[in-house]
Order: C-alpha cells, then structure tokens, then sequence
C-alpha cells in the first residue's frame, strides 16, 4: 500500500498518465516464464505484485522516483521488456515499485565514425538492429530470444550470441553507462566522463566502474539509463524481407554452413579448429532437438521430427562474412573446407531449406524462441570452459536425465556457444515444460535444481542456480561465502537501503 | 470460434512475456521508429494494455481466481481494436492467438450479468433493438441506391433473384449518407463488368460481427444460423462482400458455426482483380495520383483463423496492390508498416462506438506514417478504416486526400 502523500509526490515526477496502483495494472508486472515467478503465482504470494507501476521518460524522472522512493523506503525493480530467464522484474516483498522503462526508448545517436550507438533502456535489438543496418553497421549479434527483447537488459545479464565468436558475449559491446543511483545521483562510466573525450571507450578516470553495474547486477544497484554500445561492420546490404513464410533469405555476403559429426570428439576438434583458425562470425554446435524446435514451423512438426531424429545428433553450423569482399568469403570457405575434411565432418548442404529460419535469426532473432512453444524452459546445465569440456558436460547431463522422469530437450549433445576465437565455450542443455502443468512444472525445477548442485568440475564454471533463484547467481556453491561478502559491501556502497531489486542481487541485512 | 475462457488456461499460463505481441515481427522491422504494432499499449504504456498483460496476467489470474470484475478490468479487455497483431507475431512463434482470449473475456463478462464499457453497451443495446449496429430500419437498407442503374435495382427483391452472386453490402451505409458513395462504387463496377449480381435490399441482416466483438456469442449465433439459411435457401454460389467486416466474419467465424455453407465468400477487392485480370475492366485512363495503401485488418491477419503467410491463408493484399498498379498514373509507396505488420486505422472492433479517443489517436498515428511515405494520397478499401483515417485527416487539417480504391478504379475505367 503507498500511501497517498508518496503516490502524489511521484504523481508529480512523471505525470499522472504514467502512474498506477490499480490491481488490474499491478497485476500484470507479476509473473513471467521461469521458476521464481511461476511458483508465486501458484501460490498466490502477494508479494509479487508490486504496489505502483510507474513510467518515467527520462533520466530526471527516474532520479525523482528513486530519490522518493529511498526517502520513503519504497523497493524499485526498473523492467524493460521483462523477458528474462529469473523472474528478476518479479516484486519479492511488499512497497515495492515497478519501474517500467517503456517511454525511454530512444536511439539518441548512432555514430559511424566512432562505430556507436548511444540508447535508452527500452531500446530493443531489433530497432537497433535496422537502423545500425542500413548504415553499413550492426551491433554484432542477437540472442536466441525476440528481437523484442531489451537490448541492453540483455547485455547486462550476460546476453549471449550465436555470433559470440567473432563479437564475444554481449558485455564486450558496452563503452559506457549512465546510471541513477538509489539516491538519485547520476554516475557516468568510461571515457564520457572526460570532458570533451567522446563516449567510446570503455575506460574512464580510475579504476573501471562499468564492470559492477553491468554483469548480473540484476537491477540491485542502479538504473541504466543510458548506454553507449559498440558497432561493427554489417556485410549484409539491406536486410532481406522473408518473401516466403518462414523461410527468409541469408543477407547478403553472407554464407552458412552445417556439418555434421558422428560424435562429440571430431565435432570439438572442428571447432576448436575453426575457431583458431579465424575465420566466421558465427561457431556453434547443436542437436536434433534444439534445431527442430526453433526452427520447425509447428509444435507438431517440432515433435515429430525430434522424436524421428530429422537433424543430426551433432552438428556445427558456422556463418562466414564478406566483411572485405567475397575473396574474403572464398578464402575462409576454402579454410574451412580443410578443416572439415581434416575432422572427418561432413557438409549438410541438404539442411538449409529445413532451417531456413537460421538465415534470419542468426542475424536478427525472429523465430529462435519456438522451441518454448510448450509453455517455458530451463536451463537443466549450464557451463562456461574450454571446448574440451564438452563430453564431461555432456556425460553429466546425461547422469542427470537418468535420475529424473522430466526430459531434457537436447538430450543428444548440449548446446555449445564458440566464444571469443575460441578463448572458451557455453555448455548448455535445457528443458521445456508446461507451466500450466503444476506438476510438469516441479518437475523441470527439481530436474534444474539437480542440475546445477551436481556440477564440480576444477576448470568448468558451472553457472550455479542461475535460472533458479538469481541471487549470487553467477557463481556456482563452490565460490564460498566471500562472494557473498563482497558483493554485500559493494551494494552497501551505491545502495545502502536496499532500495534497488532487493534480494536479487544480494540481499542486505537491516 | 470462441471458446469459454477455461479453455484457454494452456495458453494464458504460457504466455511467455516476451513482448513479441507489442512490436513488427522482427525479421519485417525497416525503421526504429514504426516498430509497434499494438495500439492499446503504444497508447497507455502500461503493460495491461498488452496482450501479453490481457491473456497471460489478466484472464490466467481470473480463471484461477486470484482477481474478481471490475471496471478497470473491463476497460482493459474492451479498450482494443483486436486488430490481431498480437495473433500474427504470437502466432508465428507459439501458435497462441491473444485476441481469442480477450474476446473469451468479453463473452464471460456478458455471461457474469456485467454490461460493457464506455459508449459499448448503448452501442450492445441498439445492436439488440435495431439488429444492426446505427439504428436504423430495414426499410433505409435500399437508400444507399439512388442513381444507380434499374438492372441493379432488379436484384432487390432478394429472394426473387435469381442470381448467383449476391453482392453483400453490409450495414455500413445506413451509418450516414456519406458512407453510401463506397455501396455504389462498389456496385457500380460489378455493373460495368457485366456481373449478373444482386442484392437482398431489405432483407439483408446484419453479419453478426458487431455482436461477437462485443462478446454477445449467442446473439452472433443466431445471426449467423439465419443469415447461412438464408444464402442456401437462395442458391447462391458466391457471396461478394464489400465491408472487410464482413468479409473476416462470414470466412472465418461463419465456418465455425457449424452451419454448413453452400457458396464462396469473396471479397469485392479479389473479384475486381480478378475482373480486371480477364479484361472484363479495362482501366485505360489516367489518375495521376501518388498514393500509399493501408491495408485493413479485417482482409489481412484477420481474415482467417490460422496464421497469415503460412500457406493455409494470406490476408488480401495482393489483389488492392494489383489494382492500384493496373491504374494508369498511380505510383504506390508502401508505408514501412504494411501486409501482416500494418498498424491498425484505430476503428477496429467497433472501437470508435466505445473509445473514441483510442481510435482517434490510432488513426493520427497511421495518417503520419501515411505523411512519411511522401504520398499525397491515402487509398484503402473498409468503410471503417475511411471514417476513422478520414476523419483523422479533416481534423487535423491534413492535405492528404483519402481515397477508397474502387473509387479510383471507376476513374481509371
């Protein structure tokens, strides 16, 4: 319950269009698609619907809500488009705000010189997406999510890209933030805090703030108000329009490849190859499963052809650019073409009508979330380490579908991101479940839990609880109570009351 | 059809939030700043608004009994144009369509005893007294014909027709003299064709559509159930329709009806093509016209269950397309938002009779995508759309011209 006083005051902040405490409002910031949040629902907790939802429009509004809300001990979860894996936008305690980042929407410049894009929170990566593409340049990447999601939400919860390989997990792209702080100051990070310097760097005076409030800080310290994102070389001409129903065309100066493995072994050494070798802007190793689900046009079809065992169980597809010219794609085809004859691969030409959709999601995600058609997923693993991980990963995702009667979705060979030129690899493996199904659905958390406890390995970092509960969520049990510790002192610095996301960050003890 | 609201309980659990009901489908976005595609939440912002917010908070939470009627609520589900966006990108991706959720909530809220927001329950009431929605009298169904040729005027009699086409025109002109010129137009070029067509004048009830926007299932029924009897009894084979309202209830609701239906619907759009195509009218002079085309929900992603583009169907778009290039002098500039991802005009389920403010904003928001093509004129073909944009044009003092596309077709004849 506000109480009227505080609801008028930030009534006055934002305009009275743009606050609400209806029930009908409230009630539509308080679930999304993963565990934390489904489970309130089931339980009616009244605790995940926040008491306000509030729009500000700009950097001065959100100083004003959060100055109220810290001077009244009001919560403030901000939300863009909310789409994320750990219920983090879900309210866990009463006099909480909801702070709907919908009206900072702007693309505030695009500069071809310095390759950056400077936006506001609501900035989605498909708007960015078509306007940084007709000037010759892209962001570097996409999630397999909507294009609708945030573009930086999902930067600063560790965004990751099929085209992590050439451009590395979404962080890299940040040159710096603008953040309001709990207490409503503003803080700049980088070299925009310079005078006259520019914002395309991502070091600034002193040590480098950036790196606190960027990953996993879950919305627990600040609000991103602002960000300035880095730009590559788009090869790909004018974004191609699907012309035929799921099925869009490859951009220009763009070639895909899919080869297929009979085992793990080869299918590692290829990619570790290819990454080494440095060609293609895009390295991943997929199954049957999570081919068939998000790129078949129907639940049915998606089914059938997973049980059928339509796609091969392992395979890689990897994506070259003419960045230069098509010498450039002619050399790196040849390269690549030693290195899959030399692993013992085996091109699936065949393949490409089939995952047609690739050619658009790989670039700008339309489709990649299908394979949620069932009601939600999990990740049931996840993992970070060398390539050479993969057949442990894979073993021990194995151990795990053998202890429960919920399936895992990609039960042939776990999804694998090609990172940095190879540098390291994402491990993952996933379930989909029925969330309407109470019992479907304790069962893929039970699965998920099992999951993430069962997971020490010396050089693997296991992305421990990340899509159960995000508290310290990065870090696996093993890390020990000081990560604890230091991320409490750090939250105690920037957000002493606990105004901001309480507990999913790091929950502070009054 | 529309199922009770229970039976959605599988999608409105698993709606994901994912947004993609709010904005153009990724893959067909051009420019950054025509990305939404949901009126409501463009204009309220509050993600109630959304369909994601409609199907995936609000009616889960009342089938599981966690929130109870009330006004707010009732504005919420009945401030929307179900202009199907959200079905088309929701569509794609999880084969979930929103609008049939929200009308299930309507069809419970009539069920529950409540009556509708806004202007909707005079709008729900005429519709009972007058069975059409401007209360009007049978007998002014025929008014909308005064100087056209008497060879039309021969299919009056209804049944005594012996035609097989009938040419449905709808309720629209009974709204104002204005909306009158789209029948005649219409009419006209089936004339000039040489169609041996007819019409049901006085006899001709309304479609239904109005009743099961509102969520009135049963009165939609029993329209529907008399109006299918009716065009069998009759013998028709193919049944033209001019108002895409029209169109969209009698080819994808009629069906589900159960009723088996024993002629074609098409829409006045494709038989024009098509007319145009075998040479039976031959536009061979000159409107010099730069123009931009607004496709009308009600012929696109609505015009069928099921998902546009898939194969199974495809909204009309083609054939407007096709006889705006067969006119000599036109040049079309598509605006960015078009086909599957065209924004709505803001008239949509009637939404002008309950939210004027809604609809009027919707229209300025189409009108200045319109004015960013360049184009000095606005064509479309729905006599909702034309009051809505039109009107949005006057008010605004907007030089655009607005044109109905059959309008341009008889000056190209």
């Amino acid at each position: 319950m506000i109480e009227p006083h505080v609801y008028q005051a930030i009534a006055a902040v934002v305009g009275p269009d743009f606050i609400s405490d209806d029930p009908m409002v409230r009630q539509t910031y308080s679930k999304d698609g993963a565990f934390p949040g489904i489970m309130k629902r089931y339980k009616q907790d009244p605790s995940a619907i926040p008491d306000l939802v509030v729009l500000p429009a700009s950097t001065e509004e959100v100083q004003g809500v959060v100055r109220i809300a810290n001077r009244y001990g009001l919560k403030v979860i901000p939300i863009s488009t909310g789409a994320n894996m750990v219920s983090l936008c879900i309210p866990s305690e009463p006099g909480t705000i909801s702070l709907d980042l919908k009206r900072m929407d702007k693309i505030l410049e695009i500069n071809e010189d310095t390759m950056t894009a400077t936006i506001q929170p609501y900035v989605s990566f498909a708007r960015i997406q078509a306007e940084t593409m007709k000037r010759g340049l892209w962001n570097g990447g996409t999630p397999l999510a909507p294009g609708s999601c945030g573009l930086l939400s999902n930067i600063i919860n560790s965004g990751t890209w099929q085209s992590s390989l050439a451009y590395g997990v979404g962080l890299r792209s940040i040159a710096n933030l603008t953040l309001v702080l709990p207490n409503g100051d503003i803080l700049k990070t980088g070299s925009a805090t310079i005078p006259a310097c520019g914002n395309f760097w991502c070091q600034g005076p002193g040590p480098d703030l950036k790196g606190i409030f960027e990953f996993c800080n879950h919305g627990g310290m600040a609000v991103i108000v602002e960000a300035t994102m880095k730009l590559h070389p788009w090869a790909g001409g004018e974004w191609p329009q699907e012309t035929v129903y799921n099925r869009p065309p490859l951009p220009a100066n763009h070639r895909i490849y899919y080869v297929e493995y009979p085992d793990i072994e080869p299918m590692n050494e290829a990619m570790y190859e290819i990454a080494h070798s440095g060609i293609g802007t895009h390295l991943n190793g997929a199954s049957n499963g999570w081919v068939t689900g998000m790129t078949q046009q129907t639940e049915e079809l998606a089914e059938k052809r997973w049980h059928e065992g339509f796609f091969p169980r392992h395979m890689i597809y990897v994506i070259n650019a003419g960045i230069s010219s098509t010498r450039q794609l002619d050399h790196e085809e040849n390269v690549l073409r030693d290195i899959v004859k030399e692993t013992g691969g085996k091109f699936r030409d065949d393949l490409n009508e089939e995952m047609a959709t690739w050619h658009g999601d790989a670039f700008r995600d339309g489709c990649g979330s299908r394979f949620q058609r069932r009601g939600s997923f999990s990740s049931i693993k996840l993992g970070c380490g060398h390539i050479d991980n993969h057949r442990e990963f894979y073993e021990r995702s194995q151990d795990i579908v053998m202890r429960h009667s919920h399936y895992m979705f990609d039960e042939e060979t776990p999804w694998v991101y090609i990172f940095e030129r190879g540098y390291y690899a994402l491990f993952e493996d996933d379930t989909v479940f029925d969330q309407s199904d109470y019992e479907e659905a304790s069962s893929a958390r039970d699965m998920n839990i099992d999951g993430f406890v069962r997971t020490p390995k010396q050089d693997l970092l296991d992305l421990g609880y990340y899509y159960m509960e995000p508290v310290l969520t990065i870090y696996s049990p093993r890390v020990g109570p000081n990560a604890k510790h230091w991320v409490t002192q750090i939250k105690n610095v920037f957000d002493p009351n606990d105004t901001m996301n309480p507990g999913k960050l790091v929950r502070l003890e009054q | 059809m529309i199922k009770e609201l229970e039976e959605y309980r599988h999608w409105c659990w698993n709606c994901f939030r994912d947004s993609t009901c709010k904005h153009v489908f990724t893959w067909h976005l051009k420019n950054a700043d025509y990305d939404d595609i949901c009126p409501t939440l463009t204009r309220y912002k509050f993600d109630a608004y959304s369909s994601q917010g409609k199907m995936g908070d609000l009616a889960r939470a009342m089938i599981e009994g966690e929130i109870e009627w009330s006004d707010k609520l009732l504005e919420v589900i009945y401030q929307d144009p179900l202009c199907g966006a959200c079905d088309y990108n929701c569509g794609r991706i999880t084969e979930m369509q929103p609008t049939r959720v929200i009308q299930a909530m309507r069809a419970k809220a009539l069920k529950d005893g409540l009556n509708p927001p806004g202007g909707f329950k005079t709008f729900l009431d005429d519709l009972r007294e007058y069975m059409n929605p401007f209360r009007k009298h049978d007998a002014e169904r025929i008014n909308w014909m005064k100087g056209l040729p008497a060879s039309l005027a021969d299919g009056i009699s209804g049944t005594g027709t012996k035609t097989k086409t009938l040419l449905y025109v709808g309720c629209f002109p009974l709204r104002d003299p204005s909306a009158e010129k789209m029948a005649q137009d219409a009419a006209t070029v089936l004339i000039k064709a040489g169609v041996d067509v007819g019409i049901l004048g006085e006899k001709e009830r309304c479609c239904g559509n109005p009743s099961l926007r509102m969520g009135d299932v049963d009165s939609f029924h029993a329209f529907a159930k008399e109006n299918i009897k009716m065009f069998n009894d009759m013998g028709i084979e193919k049944l033209v329709t001019i108002c895409p309202f029209c169109y969209s209830t009698f080819k994808r609701d009629y069906p589900e009806v159960g009723e088996k239906m024993n002629f074609e619907v098409v829409h006045i759009l494709e038989f024009t093509d098509e007319l145009i195509t075998q040479g039976k009218l031959k536009l061979t002079k000159p409107v010099n016209l730069n123009v931009t085309y607004h496709d009308p929900c009600h012929l696109g992603r609505i015009s069928d269950y099921g998902i546009s583009g898939t194969g199974a169907f495809s909204g009309i778009y083609e054939p407007p397309r096709n006889i705006l290039n067969s006119i000599p002098g036109i040049t079309l500039t598509e605006m960015d938002r078009n086909r599957d991802d065209s924004w709505c005009c803001g008239a949509g389920s009637w939404l002008r009779d309950g939210y004027l403010e809604l609809a009027q904003w919707t229209a300025d928001k189409r009108i200045e995508e319109a004015e960013s093509t360049g184009a000095e004129a606005l064509v479309t073909y729905c006599p909702h759309c034309e009051e809505n944009l039109g009107e949005a044009i006057q008010r605004n003092g907007n030089k655009m011209k607005m044109y109905d596309l059959l309008d341009l077709v008889l000056q190209g004849l």
